[in-house]
């Protein structure tokens, strides 16, 4: 287990500087939103201003999932930590990252939702803000950020892992395999259809439960893969 | 006997390259180990191999008799530093040092910082801004500071001066004598490093070509040298490393053990007889043809 805390602490490490910077630029843009919103009404701009971090969060995330695993894993290999803690780990980071980002990412929404409210703006013509600032809206803004980034961030650590583990020639391949399958006529449109589905099925008032379940399920089919791959990587420096 | 590490019958191919074939070697606890070769003999490949970071087409490894691939017990054991660092590139040193320092059981935080100070090196600088020897210092102070029991140091002073180096060897010997354990040391620098050495293995092209007590190899390698007929007819018989004709002298080197009859035999013939320096000896054996018992003779 205390491998398993070196490991986090290694992440903690490792991160928190792309972190500062990535929140710093973060909290800069809002100013800058603030900024623009308030010329525009000066301005007579009466329309709807939507503001939304998620898509960066999650971005943030994946490049995350990414990046990290390719760098981290010869980095703990060499360490002494075996595959199967390094896996846990990491697994663990992406769980405990995924959560401090929409943490941060609804603190964020929060002080902007306030700082507009102030200035006189309504919600109608700012979009995507709080509107009852209530515990139980705070909560359903963080879970449901939690629970897209971690999906997204172990979808990202499984294409890290495949390209440490098989190279990028292997990846190009599979991409090309994918856009080969979507020419077979009735196909492109069926995987839409699917994909359609599941959005609208989560998307609908199922609630967070089926959701998060949705999202979890996700998280460990991702990480079914990337197991067997990482118990078989070996360091290539 | 419970070896520190043993190797059995290791080979490991990279395509149709083979980079090890059919290694057999036990080091014993709480000794130093010299594994030396040129460059692509298989050294750090063997190391990747003994840390399970790289799996063996076949054979086996075994640390204090346990198989080290997915044994977290096993893998407590080991340190390794390598030539092409293996530190987070973003992390600075003084993280660096907190972080190893959370992965090994022993770890010395005193002589971490005392090494820090001795090289002088900035705990602020990020990894990525340091310069090779000074990567060089931080691995060396990884690798000394876990007191881990077994050591390996691949490659660990590329980039590093003379004055680091020996810096590195005073602080090895010094932490050798306070804490025990064994410690693989593998380098092209053999000469500095051949009085640190307690044992030696030479690997050659995949394969181990010596593998003994430095001492006792150092005492079956000479020089004999004086008139040509005179050296050839005391050598004949004898392991022949090298030999050189200057006119009518000539040098030949030897790797045999020589008696004290044949050692008065041979100064009564005004023979000169002088040691093999280690270095020599591992040129000898890894960088030309070797020539074998009796090809003297023919």
């Amino acid at each position: 287990m205390n491998r398993i805390k070196s490991h986090l602490k290694m992440h903690y490490i490792n991160s928190k500087m792309s972190l500062i910077i990535f929140w710093s630029i973060m909290f800069a843009i809002s100013v800058l939103g603030i900024l623009i919103a308030l010329y525009a009404r000066s301005r007579g701009y009466n329309g709807t201003i939507t503001i939304s971090h998620m898509p960066a969060v999650v971005i943030f995330g994946a490049i995350s999932g990414l990046v990290s695993y390719n760098e981290t894993l010869p980095y703990m290999l060499n360490m002494g930590i075996t595959r199967k803690n390094f896996i846990l780990g990491y697994a663990l980071y992406n769980t405990v990252l995924s959560l401090i980002l929409s943490v941060i990412f609804t603190f964020l929404t929060l002080w902007e939702s306030l700082l507009y409210n102030l200035l006189g703006f309504s919600n109608q013509q700012i979009g995507q803000i709080f509107t009852a600032f209530s515990i139980g809206e705070i909560f359903d803004r963080i879970w449901s950020c939690f629970i897209i980034t971690l999906a997204v961030t172990a979808f990202f650590t499984l294409v890290g892992s495949i390209y440490y583990k098989k190279g990028m020639m292997y990846l190009f391949g599979i991409g090309a395999l994918i856009m080969l399958v979507m020419f077979i006529p009735g196909v492109a449109a069926g995987v839409f259809r699917v994909l359609e589905y599941i959005i609208l099925y989560l998307t609908g008032d199922k609630g967070y439960l089926t959701m998060t379940l949705f999202s979890l399920a996700f998280f460990l089919a991702c990480y079914s893969i990337i197991y067997p791959l990482a118990r078989t990587s070996q360091v290539k420096r | 006997m419970k070896y520190a590490v043993e190797c059995r019958n290791i080979s490991k191919n990279f395509g149709r390259t083979t980079a090890l074939s059919d290694i057999n070697i036990k080091l014993e606890k709480d000794k130093i180990y010299g594994l030396l070769g040129r460059n692509g003999a298989g050294k750090s490949t063997l190391l990747n191999i003994v840390t399970a970071q790289v799996f063996p087409s076949s054979g086996e490894v075994k640390i204090f008799g346990e198989t080290p691939y997915e044994n977290d017990r096993a893998l407590r054991h080991l340190c390794i530093v390598k030539e092409s660092g293996m530190f987070l590139k973003d992390v600075n040193v003084g993280d660096a040092l907190d972080i190893a320092s959370s992965f090994y059981d022993n770890w010395d935080n005193n002589l971490a910082e005392r090494l820090l100070r001795e090289f002088e090196l900035d705990r602020r600088k990020t990894y990525k801004n340091l310069s090779l020897g000074m990567r060089s210092q931080l691995g060396i102070i990884v690798g000394l500071a876990s007191r881990a029991p077994i050591t390996i140091f691949d490659e660990p002073y590329i980039g590093l001066d003379a004055a680091g180096r020996q810096l590195f060897y005073d602080a090895l010997i010094e932490d050798y004598m306070e804490k025990p354990r064994t410690i693989i040391l593998s380098t092209h620098l053999i000469d500095e490093v051949s009085n640190l050495l307690e044992d030696v293995i030479i690997l050659h092209k995949g394969t181990v070509k010596l593998e003994g007590n430095s001492e006792d190899i150092k005492n079956k390698a000479f020089y004999i040298s004086g008139i040509k007929d005179s050296v050839e007819s005391h050598v004949s018989g004898k392991k022949v490393l090298n030999k050189e004709e200057f006119g009518k002298t000539m040098a030949v080197a030897i790797f045999d053990s020589i008696s004290e009859k044949e050692r008065k035999a041979m100064e009564a013939d005004d023979l000169i007889i002088s040691s093999v320096p280690l270095q020599q000896l591992f040129i000898f054996l890894t960088g030309g043809k070797m020539i074998k018992r009796g090809d003297m003779n023919e």
